[in-house]
């Protein structure tokens, strides 16, 4: 620790003085795609003369210090045609780039390559970017396009479940992925309790998932960040599409408010499985469905205002909404419960000079849910959220070609609403005791430099310290065996508990040669929010909580060694990464715990360690007709915890020794493209009852030990065509469509969704039914299977 | 939290196109686990303890009313010691030994919660109680019965599995709390006007104690069927309704193997006797049933839930409560 933080020390200074002793100017610039002014993030400019080059970053801004000559710039993104430009530069120069697509404009985006041996050449490890496109491409549960399930697809990540969006990365739970949207958390990425995920996909411009290696600019989780950018809308001209599929259709609209100055988009989403369904389900049974209905939509919306050449503002939100309504014939019960997600993002870049760039953001976000119950007359009224304002200032300096340094701060505020439930029997009122709302303040300072030390070595080195502040006001009644026992009872502004922490990060790539390189990676992270849950779909009902003097901050340390290789001028990247990674201060519901709506739920947690290791073995075909990947990862997640298992190690619910995916896409011609994947995955462990006994004549279970049941496996092939419709005559107004078929789980497997016991008949037999003269109960294990094969059409259009 | 997860679970269920399709019986091997006492123990005020002790079994052994016999655990010494010095030694009375004509040894089935279809083939299911039981059947009195305020431990040495000389010893203890029962009962009209003629939703009124710690447990009996504890949950504790006076529905309680009819649950049939058995208890026989209520198994929605226990050594509750009995009938 000491002699990185020596290492550090020296290396920043070192690099500001190689800075100063040369005379250099800065080629800088924005690269923005030609048809509609979008920002290009991480697309490569390279030196030819120098063989050395860099990347935009975030917000499509490049700074490149170089020896006053004469160079020539190669300039390329993913599906775009290579651009070269010759610039002499004797001053700083100003080079704003427009790329053109190599496809016709109106259609999809073709992948054709990635960046000039970015897979060899970046310290990056674990790290992989999923364009829009490619998500498109792949077949889609009931023709919803989804990103999460598409990063399921790479070696490391694996679904939370069948159908499921929720993901979990080598080992870690899944409130340890930090999901960003255009910079704000998102904290539940589910609709209907997450079989799709809250990302539309027409709204989003890029997605890059981190599992490893998680650099110092990223930080507050443990194990992965999801970093999804919103597209920023046309600065060209008018441009709509959508979508009309079997569950839900979409709307995008986007445009220039004032051309190349100001643009807008806006982007909604809605479910037709109630209105589909309302007339229908009156008549199913005695009409005991009638009146249920569920239903989500979202909107995206984004306005992109160019200041000037040095300042651009954005503002842009997410507001999604489930709805479930439910209540029986008879009138006894009725439930109304809305939940969902709402951020807003205000964002300033501002360019300082050639070689700084700030980014500068004022983010709101809010999860929450409401239940409003009524039973007989008894009126009840649940809600629970959990809202952020962060604040975020992000800097961008290139001292040097091959030099970027990042560093800046983050400050969030974070209210917790527990289970807060207030109702009514008659006339009388009543309310949850100890569900006070939890205040915490975040804060963290980072600071990161990547630079080559010489043409094989290159390094990004980091450091991110954190302190998290559990305040006042707070008030608690603590119970013992019921009965209130002290009441604790902080004031406003009070210092509860504090924590801090160190979180170095270190990556490192060494060149073998000019196709190949070994890469080592070591972070550090620190997590002080937390969510915990029962189950394994994350559900609205789950809460996320700080750190408080009962739950500690979950501690993460990964090391990871990769060889990454590239065929044929990158036509085919390979990689294969093995990792271990160690967690502290797991939080597990204890064996006994029962959600209680009147208890504070850290007082149902209990805490322990975890630790993974694994290796990711990746073969990708990124470039021609025929793209698509090979991933395949062995891997081990153990947990142990003094109060479960009787304190013995146990594989984690979600532990999964082979994961296969096999993702393949093929462009036929103009018209036809098609698609399939095959994922095969070692079942998850489950905990199932051992033995019963018999207790007031009824038998109840008794379980073994944890997760000591592992299911059959998981296999499943889908398959997907796109059929694009291409005008024969040329119209004034380019109109683009297509139909997209999908097959999902395509041979029929009955997948193992869950095991549950299954008791038939009855000790005594009961009156009217098969087993009335039996007196017999008998056991039989039953495997629930989700989905099977689900055929869904879609028809796409943009115009 | 227990009603939305089955709501998911439903809403899970709707999902899964032909819901029949999507499950099957599959084979799994159950690793071998020991066999644990079982303890079902109550002592309520005014009435003599009654303990039954059974053993836990492994799956995939089909229980048969035949059987039933085998699961009971027979010639354990049982002694019950009160915080009031008292103590009783209980002894063990067996159905079959007590010549009774089938049709009583089916009432005294009944009332363990046990229906045999065949009256012929009575199963050996025995209770241990205290020695001077018949006079409490004739007179309400016996030697030990349950008092308000009182602590009572169980001590229990019963056979071993294998061979009997290699016993196992079980101890328990409860508290019987002071006894609060309901104010009155009364009732409000079914909130759908299709089934007012037919059925009501019948109330409690009762006022809640200012201090928490305060648990309860409820049953239900309809004219002259058995008591039975509700379908959802019988255990509440205090802490949503510390200090108020409140009516709450009374949901009426049926047996968790017979049929559920979504229409008929929870109401009453007008013109009904209606009697709540109202049973104080203490936390700890709160959390066995809290626990033994919410265990939804392990799926995707739910964890499994440890069943919490107040038997050492041991499986199942002993169980004191501060009874009372409220009865009203129903209008027509």
């Amino acid at each position: 620790m000491k002699s990185f933080a020596f290492s550090l020390l020296f290396l920043f200074p070192f690099s500001f003085l190689q800075a100063q002793t040369a005379a250099k100017y800065t080629v800088s610039g924005y690269i923005k795609d030609a048809t509609n002014g979008e920002s290009l993030m991480g697309a490569s400019v390279y030196v030819t003369e120098l063989n050395k080059g860099t990347n935009t970053n975030d917000y499509g801004f490049y700074s490149l210090t170089l020896p006053a000559g004469n160079y020539t710039l190669r300039i390329s993104y993913v599906g775009f045609a290579v651009q070269t430009k010759t610039l002499e530069l004797n001053k700083d120069t100003r080079l704003n780039i427009e790329m053109g697509s190599t496809v016709q404009e109106v259609q999809e985006v073709v992948i054709t390559g990635e960046r000039k041996g970015e897979n060899v050449e970046s310290t990056d490890m674990g790290k992989q970017e999923i364009t829009i496109e490619q998500a498109k491409s792949l077949p889609a549960l009931l023709g919803e396009v989804d990103v999460l399930k598409v990063i399921q697809l790479l070696p490391g990540i694996q679904a939370a479940g069948e159908g499921n969006s929720g993901f979990y990365v080598r080992g870690g739970g899944p409130d340890q992925n930090l999901v960003l949207l255009d910079g704000a958390v998102v904290y539940n990425t589910g609709h209907l309790f997450g079989f799709f995920s809250v990302f539309n996909s027409d709204a989003i411009k890029n997605t890059t998932v981190i599992k490893g290696g998680m650099p110092a600019n990223y930080g507050g989780r443990i194990s992965s960040v999801l970093d999804i950018s919103m597209k920023e809308g046309n600065m060209k001209k008018w441009n709509v599409e959508g979508g009309i599929g079997l569950i839900s259709s979409r709307l995008t609209i986007q445009g220039p408010i004032k051309k190349d100055k100001c643009s807008f988009i806006v982007s909604a989403r809605r479910t037709y499985i109630d209105l589909l369904l309302r007339p229908i389900l009156p008549k199913i049974g005695n009409g005991e469905f009638a009146g249920n209905e569920y239903y989500f939509y979202d909107i995206n919306a984004k306005i992109n205002y160019r200041i000037n050449d040095r300042d651009r503002l954005y503002l842009s939100g997410y507001f999604g909404r489930d709805v479930f309504n439910f209540g029986d014939p008879g009138g006894n019960f009725k439930l109304n419960f809305p939940w969902g997600n709402a951020t807003a993002t205000l964002r300033w870049n501002h360019l300082f000079n050639d070689r700084l760039f700030m980014n500068f953001q004022l983010i709101y976000n809010d999860f929450g849910f409401k239940a409003n119950t009524s039973f007989q007359d008894i009126k009840f009224s649940l809600n629970s959220s959990v809202r952020e304002a962060t604040a975020k200032m992000d800097f961008d300096y290139s001292p040097l070609l091959g030099h970027i340094m990042q560093f800046g701060w983050q400050y969030n505020f974070h209210v917790f609403t527990p289970y807060q439930a207030s109702g009514s029997a008659g006339d009388v009122n009543f309310k949850t005791t100890n569900q006070d709302k939890k205040f915490a303040h975040e804060t963290a300072l980072y600071f990161l430099d990547d630079f080559e030390v010489n043409s094989r070595i290159k390094i990004n080195a980091g450091l991110r310290a954190s302190l998290f502040n559990f305040m006042g006001p707070f008030s608690k009644i603590v119970f013992d065996g019921g009965r209130a026992i002290d009441t604790l009872d902080y004031k406003p502004g009070e210092h509860i508990q504090t924590y801090w922490g160190l979180e170095p990060r270190l990556a490192m790539r060494v060149k073998v040669d000019k196709e190949s390189s070994v890469k080592i990676g070591a972070t550090m992270n620190q997590q002080y929010i937390h969510l915990v849950s029962s189950s394994t779909t994350t559900l609205p009902i789950d809460l996320w909580v700080p750190s408080t003097k009962t739950v500690k901050p979950q501690i993460g340390v990964q090391a990871a060694i990769g060889y990454f290789r590239n065929f044929k001028d990158d036509m085919i990247e390979t990689s294969v990464e093995v990792y271990y990674k160690h967690l502290w201060n797991q939080i597990e519901y204890g064996e006994s715990a029962v959600g209680n709506i009147t208890v504070d739920v850290e007082d149902l947690f209990t805490f322990g360690s975890g630790y993974s290791t694994g290796a990711e073995f990746f073969v990708k075909k990124a470039k021609g007709k025929w793209t698509g990947w090979i991933g395949y990862t062995l891997a081990w997640t153990w947990r142990k915890f003094p109060q479960i298992n009787d304190g013995k190690v146990f594989l984690a619910r979600y532990d999964r020794r082979h994961d296969i995916s096999i993702v393949n896409m093929y462009e036929i011609n103009k018209h036809w493209k098609v698609s399939a994947t095959w994922v095969f995955a070692t079942g998850q462990r489950t905990t199932l009852p051992v033995s019963f006994f018999l207790h007031e004549g009824d038998v109840h279970y008794v379980y073994g030990k944890r997760n000591w049941y592992r299911l059959p496996p998981y296999h499943r092939l889908d398959l997907g065509f796109t059929y694009v419709i291409i005008p024969k005559k040329k119209r004034k107004i380019d109109f683009y469509s297509d139909i997209t078929v999908s097959v999902y789980n395509a041979y029929n497997r009955m997948n193992p969704y869950f095991i549950y016991i299954d008791p038939k008949g009855s000790i005594g037999g009961t009156a009217g039914t098969e087993d009335e003269d039996k007196g017999e109960l008998k056991f039989r294990a039953k495997q629930v299977s989700l989905f099977p094969i689900l055929p869904s059409v879609t028809w796409n259009f943009k115009f | 939290m227990k009603p939305l997860k089955h709501i998911f679970i439903l809403l899970a269920a709707a999902l899964c196109i032909g819901v029949s399709s999507c499950s099957k019986v599959i084979d799994i091997t159950i690793p071998a686990d020991a066999e644990q006492v079982v303890v079902e123990g109550t002592i309520e005020t005014n009435v003599p303890p009654v303990v039954i002790l059974t053993k836990s079994a492994r799956f995939f052994d089909n229980i048969q009313i035949n059987n039933l016999g085998s699961y009971f655990i027979h010639g354990a010494a049982i002694k019950i010691t009160a915080s009031d010095g008292q103590e009783v030694e209980l002894i063990e009375l067996c159905l079959q030994n007590l010549n009774l004509s089938p049709e009583d040894a089916q009432t005294v089935l009944s009332a363990f919660g046990f229906t045999s279809v065949d009256s012929g083939k009575v199963p050996d299911v025995c209770v241990y109680t205290v020695p001077d039981i018949a006079t409490y059947f004739t007179s309400g009195q016996c030697s030990f019965m349950g008092k308000e305020r009182t602590t009572y431990n169980l001590d229990i040495m019963a056979p071993g599995f294998k061979s009997s000389s290699d016993s196992i010893h079980v101890t328990s203890s409860t508290y019987i709390p002071k006894s609060i029962g309901v104010d009155s009962l009364g009732f409000k009209e079914h909130p759908n006007p299709a089934y007012r003629d037919s059925m009501i939703s019948c109330y409690a009124y009762f006022s809640v104690p200012d201090t928490f710690g305060n648990f309860v447990r409820y049953w239900t009996k309809r004219n002259s069927e058995r008591f039975y504890a509700p379908l959802s949950q019988s255990v509440y504790d205090d802490r949503l309704f510390v200090g108020l006076t409140i009516g709450l529905p009374v949901e009426r309680g049926q047996p968790r193997s017979g049929d559920f009819d979504i229409n008929t649950y929870s109401y009453f049939w007008k013109g009904d006797t209606i009697t709540v058995k109202w049973g104080n208890i203490d936390n700890k026989v709160y959390d066995f049933y809290y626990t033994l209520e919410n265990d939804g198994g392990d799926s995707p929605f739910s964890s499994p839930v440890k069943i919490k226990t107040n038997i050492n050594n041991g499986l199942g509750v002993w169980a004191g409560y501060a009874t009372q009995y409220s009865t009203i009938i129903a209008p027509k």
